[in-house]
């Protein structure tokens, strides 16, 4: 349980997307630097500690593999370290990776953040309202995914009770594989089929539906969305005005940051900031109410 | 058993013949290696002069790229290698000429191969850290020869006897160095 379960679904996908834009638009390494504690922090509270660190792992692979291939295919950079098959390494290349390592993992921990706490009604009562069809589908598209997964599994499982994987010959590894993804293609399709009769059957296109929704816009979300908004508006005035420009090619641009600029970061800070901080003061709430019974 | 043994032994030589080919394959050099490499020359030598000027950007220097805008990059009179003369092999690209020169200088340069694009010619991205597109979206590197820009790349272009290569950066697709 999290605190923004209680959220209206608006004011979280709101919030998901300023996180998405922020982590994913601007190469100044604080805010990077931020994204990343902020989202691995914030991930810390939503999972359980071993999945959360099988997710670090990842994340530091893929930002190190990022951080290695980059000055491989770009050679701008005043600083040479040495020079390979005749093309340039440099210094710049090398922490320009590092830094678009460290985005694309602030986008993905951001992205499990979200996957964990924004339920599927959710997202179909957003965009019911400017595409039920859409909406319907891609809800049953994802839903598919995890699904998908538990067949392929119980399917091997199955197999493996019956004594055909053996461990020591690749071939029959491989063949063994080939035949669950086999009989997983033909559950996929079937399922389509008994999906599609099943609504029909329930009268599915038949005319005008109402839905139910729980949700409710009350007074915390409006406020919530308010100060969400004011916050974020004022980032991005800063981002206008140039507060978070930064450069890697030729050399590194020195970070220095104008008094003047700080408001811009202190709001970025509190964006980042403000999942950990309530998922703390939720987790003290409910130590404060179990010791009380 | 003893079958999946050498299998598996077959295996693991495999993969580290792989590894030993690739590695083989790279080349490492540190940066004075690199600068003072020889070429060995013999042959016929020809007698030709290259320079590189990026003049045209101290005219629009409002354009250029903020991180750029320094004389490091943009030298006050816009040269970056006055007119210098190289022995050159017959039958040597224009190309083969700036990268002597490039790397006799220590200027940096970057370029895309011939086998990376349409025109199947070198294509120069970037010198001395001024590149494609550094100041707008109309500039990029050209070049030269004797005054007259050849309408061909050039790794294309083979040297004669008493040539003078320019490079020059343009800011408006070459009409600003003497392009119709």
């Amino acid at each position: 349980m999290s605190f923004i379960t209680h959220w209206h679904p608006l004011v979280t996908f709101f919030f998901y997307v300023n996180m998405l834009i922020i982590s994913m638009c601007f190469d100044q390494p604080i805010i990077i630097l931020g994204a990343v504690v902020g989202s691995i922090g914030w991930l810390y509270f939503l999972l359980s500690r071993n999945e959360w660190v099988k997710n670090l792992v990842f994340y530091l692979v893929l930002a190190l593999i990022i951080m290695v291939t980059n000055p491989l295919f770009s050679h701008k950079g005043q600083t040479v370290l040495f020079f390979l098959n005749g093309n340039a390494v440099t210094k710049e290349a090398i922490l320009y990776g590092a830094a678009m390592g460290g985005k694309m993992a602030a986008v993905f921990a951001y992205s499990r953040c979200f996957a964990e706490v924004f339920r599927i009604n959710q997202f179909l009562y957003l965009f019911q309202k400017i595409s039920p069809k859409l909406a319907l589908l891609l809800s049953m598209a994802l839903g598919f995914v995890p699904k998908l997964k538990r067949q392929a599994k119980s399917v091997s499982d199955m197999q493996r009770t019956m004594g055909m994987y053996s461990k020591h010959s690749y071939m029959d590894q491989v063949l063994s594989k080939i035949r669950v993804f086999d009989s997983l293609i033909t559950w996929s399709l079937e399922q389509g089929v008994t999906t599609a009769d099943s609504m029909n059957a329930r009268g599915y296109g038949q005319g005008r539906r109402s839905s139910f929704t729980i949700y409710r816009f009350g007074g915390a979300d409006r406020v919530r969305l308010f100060w969400l908004v004011v916050i974020a508006g004022i980032f991005y005035v800063g981002a206008m005005a140039d507060a978070f420009a930064f450069s890697y090619y030729p050399t590194i641009m020195n970070l220095e940051i104008n008094p003047r600029q700080w408001i811009y970061y202190i709001c970025f800070v509190s964006l980042a900031a403000m999942p950990i901080c309530l998922e703390i003061k939720e987790k003290m709430k409910w130590n404060v109410l179990q010791s009380k019974m | 058993m003893k079958r999946k043994r050498y299998k598996r032994v077959v295996i693991y030589l495999l993969l580290v013949a792989i590894a030993a080919f690739a590695v083989s394959k790279i080349k490492f050099q540190s940066v004075d290696e690199y600068y003072n490499a020889d070429n060995g020359e013999t042959g016929k030598t020809i007698e030709v002069s290259i320079g590189i000027y990026c003049d045209t950007l101290l005219t629009n220097y409002d354009k250029l790229d903020k991180s750029l805008q320094s004389e490091t990059y943009v030298p006050k009179d816009g040269v970056i290698l006055k007119e210098t003369t190289y022995q050159m092999k017959e039958g040597d690209s224009a190309f083969a000429l700036l990268e002597k020169a490039t790397k006799e200088n220590k200027i940096q340069m970057e370029y895309q191969g011939a086998d990376g694009n349409a025109y199947g010619s070198v294509y120069i991205q970037g010198i001395n850290h001024l590149y494609e597109f550094s100041a707008g979206s109309l500039s990029g590197w050209m070049y030269t020869v004797n005054e007259k820009i050849p309408d061909y790349g050039t790794s294309k272009y083979t040297l004669k006897d008493g040539d003078k290569v320019a490079f020059r950066y343009t800011c408006d697709l070459g009409k600003d160095i003497g392009r119709e």
